[in-house]
């Protein structure tokens, strides 16, 4: 240490200029006013009870040598009173809450107490300032510690104003920000806030401090929020918060900020308080929530594509394997019809009874299987065709040419209304009213000749077709299933048929966009009420 | 070099082809077959043989190398041939060939039957119509 001045204390004046030296000091050594007024203070405080010719009392000033790293200037009270104990000494206590350290050593009748206070760390000492200090402590002019207190209490009033104004501009700035700026203690209590944040929140400063936020933050970033505050004024020296919902009182709604959080520190890099802005960035978070949307509704939508496409593979693979097998099926299927009969025909006479039944057993079962065959194929050709414009009163009638034998062999009676013309596949369509209609003869009562009757109600968009008859009809159990494939409400002695007939309406109806309803109970007959779309979009 | 009228058969299933053998010997009809399994052979025979001799050419449709179809143009476009009957005879039912086969100059499109005893009628027709084309 270097040391600078001396000061004997015998007397209150010596108390005063102890005060005034040590203020000098402090200047010298480019501490601010207050932190010069801290220093001398404290020596104040220590040298207080130490007055008096009796006690010896000196006090020695000191700078911190240029080699060592941690600048002070120090304070080194030497004086020989009977009874100092550190531990009782007021002025001691006091003191020790205003300065980095201190440390007070009685050895014998000898009291040492040393007091020091930190510089700023980019303080440069060299022997220089050391000399030029020496002067000034120690050749100073004849000013009174009173004009000296006076001179100092001017200072510290023109001080005041300077912060006073300052404050205001502060103020006027912050407030006129749309940023909420706020102010907290390191253990988060809010000292300012300004204008914005008032009025935004809606909540005073001793509101906030009391609730904790819970009034303003979301639930769910509250906690999130708590950690993060804590951790922050703990670490470094300034963190970005993560976005968080803050509510707007005006309109009950919870807004997106995200905010800064800094640490204002003193000469000494200790950290006094918190500087916190946050910015409202509400709109940014939501077109940030949309895109992500947007990026996961692309996502799933090119994962459906995908599906559709293996599913529209899949399906035309079991169309095509369908048509193959009932295609390649027939071949095979004419020769064992063929020789069945062929045999019956040659050696038939020749064959005992039984083999000319069983024979026969052959040749039905062979004609079904044909059928069947006959059937899957048709079922598996319906796929998706062209649409025309077609007029269902022609197909109604081209159907009931083709079927005129089976209608005149049942007597059966069929009365048609008018019907729309729509968008359609001709083909298909008379498949599926020659599959209705023949079903409507098939199934018809034993004495009662069939009555069919097939009408159609036109909206702005669909037609809604109903076939009606007069049929054994069916129970209400069979109505879910009736469409499946393969589906037969009847043993075959009773009635033929595959099954297929109506899973073949089903499909074409389907492949026209349209649906089909069955209603019925045994022995009233059956109802199918079809709608189909007037118009397509021809793909 | 056939001396004697006959009826030129084409099909590439060889049970088919015994059986129309067979049939016409039971009828028989005292007319000569000659069989060949695809288009090809048919357009081949011909040109070795003197085209008057030949007074029916039954098809079937699905052959190898020439089909019935494509085999029943090139007799029809032929000035030589375009003159003999021709009578498809398949398995297949598919309305669209058959309009495709009359518009082209078949005579007759008929469906191979299941049943023998209509089987046997359409052989004695094809033995009909082969002799309508003499004298």
């Amino acid at each position: 240490m270097n040391q600078i001045a001396k000061v004997i204390l015998d007397n209150e004046m010596d108390l005063i200029l102890a005060h005034k030296q040590s203020m000098r000091l402090a200047e010298l050594a480019g501490l601010s006013l207050g932190a010069q007024t801290t220093f001398a203070t404290a020596v104040s405080e220590v040298s207080r009870n130490a007055i008096g010719k009796e006690n010896a009392a000196h006090l020695t000033l000191y700078v911190s040598d240029k080699k060592e790293k941690l600048k002070y200037i120090t304070v080194v009270l030497e004086d020989n009173r009977p009874s100092f104990s550190a531990a009782n000494d007021e002025g001691y206590k006091y003191a020790k809450r205003l300065v980095q350290n201190i440390s007070a050593v009685v050895s014998g009748s000898t009291n040492r107490i040393e007091l020091s206070y930190r510089l700023p760390m980019h303080f440069i000492i060299d022997t220089a300032l050391i000399d030029k200090w020496r002067i000034s402590l120690n050749t100073d002019p004849n000013i009174s510690p009173y004009e000296e207190i006076k001179r100092k209490n001017t200072q510290l009033i023109e001080l005041a104003e300077r912060l006073q104004e300052k404050e205001q501009q502060y103020k006027a700035l912050t407030d006129s920000l749309p940023i909420m700026i706020f102010s907290m203690t390191n253990e988060a209590t809010v000292t300012y806030a300004n204008k914005w944040l008032i009025d935004y929140t809606g909540e005073t400063i001793e509101n906030i401090n009391e609730t904790k936020w819970q009034n303003i933050l979301h639930p769910d970033d509250l906690k999130d929020a708590q950690i993060n505050w804590s951790s922050s004024f703990s670490k470094a020296d300034t963190i970005i918060t993560p976005p968080s919902r803050l509510k707007h009182a005006k309109t009950g709604e919870y807004r997106w900020h995200t905010g800064v959080i800094t640490a204002m520190k003193d000469e000494q890099g200790v950290v006094k308080s918190w500087n916190t802005y946050m910015v409202d960035i509400h709109a940014q978070k939501l077109v940030e929530e949309t895109l992500k949307n947007n990026r996961q509704l692309k996502e799933i939508h090119a994962e459906l594509e995908e599906k559709v496409n293996l599913l529209n593979r899949s399906n035309q693979q079991l169309e095509q394997f369908a048509y193959i097998a009932s295609h390649d099926l027939q071949e095979p299927l004419r020769k064992i019809s063929f020789y069945s009969d062929f045999l019956k025909e040659k050696y038939g006479k020749a064959m005992p009874e039984e083999a000319g039944l069983f024979f026969n057993n052959l040749v039905n079962a062979t004609d079904r299987m044909k059928v069947l065959i006959t059937d899957v194929l048709a079922y598996s050709t319906v796929r998706k065709d062209s649409f025309e414009k077609v007029s269902l009163d022609e197909i109604i009638k081209e159907t009931l040419q083709d079927l005129e034998i089976s209608i005149k062999e049942k007597r059966a009676e069929i009365k048609v209304e008018l019907l729309p013309e729509i968008d359609g596949n001709s083909r298909q369509l008379k498949q599926l009213f020659e599959n209705l209609i023949s079903n409507s003869l098939k199934f018809s009562r034993p004495d009662v000749s069939p009555d069919i009757s097939i009408s159609g109600i036109t909206d702005n968009d669909n037609v809604l077709l109903s076939f009606k008859d007069n049929g054994i009809g069916f129970e209400e159990q069979h109505i879910a299933r009736m469409f499946d494939l393969f589906q037969r409400l009847h043993t075959r002695d009773k009635y033929s048929g595959t099954g297929i007939g109506l899973a073949i309406c089903k499909k074409i109806i389907d492949m026209h966009n349209g649906s089909i309803m069955a209603s019925g109970s045994t022995g009233n007959g059956a109802t199918f009420l079809i709608t189909l779309p007037l118009r397509q979009n021809n793909t | 070099m056939s001396s004697l009228p006959y009826i030129l058969i084409a099909d590439d299933d060889f049970e088919d082809r015994y059986i129309m053998s067979e049939t016409f010997r039971e009828l028989g009809c005292p007319v000569a077959i000659h069989m060949v399994e695809d288009g090809t052979k048919v357009i081949e025979y011909l040109s070795e043989q003197e085209a008057d001799m030949v007074k029916l050419i039954v098809l079937d449709l699905n052959m190898p190398r020439l089909s019935g179809t494509e085999t029943l143009r090139v007799l029809k476009n032929n000035p030589g041939y375009k003159a003999i009957p021709v009578m498809i005879f398949s398995t297949s039912v598919n309305e669209i060939e058959k309009r495709i086969c009359l518009d082209l100059g078949a005579k007759e499109y008929i469906t191979k039957p299941t049943k023998y005893a209509e089987y046997v009628q359409i052989c004695k027709k094809f033995y009909a119509i082969s002799q309508e084309s003499l004298g």
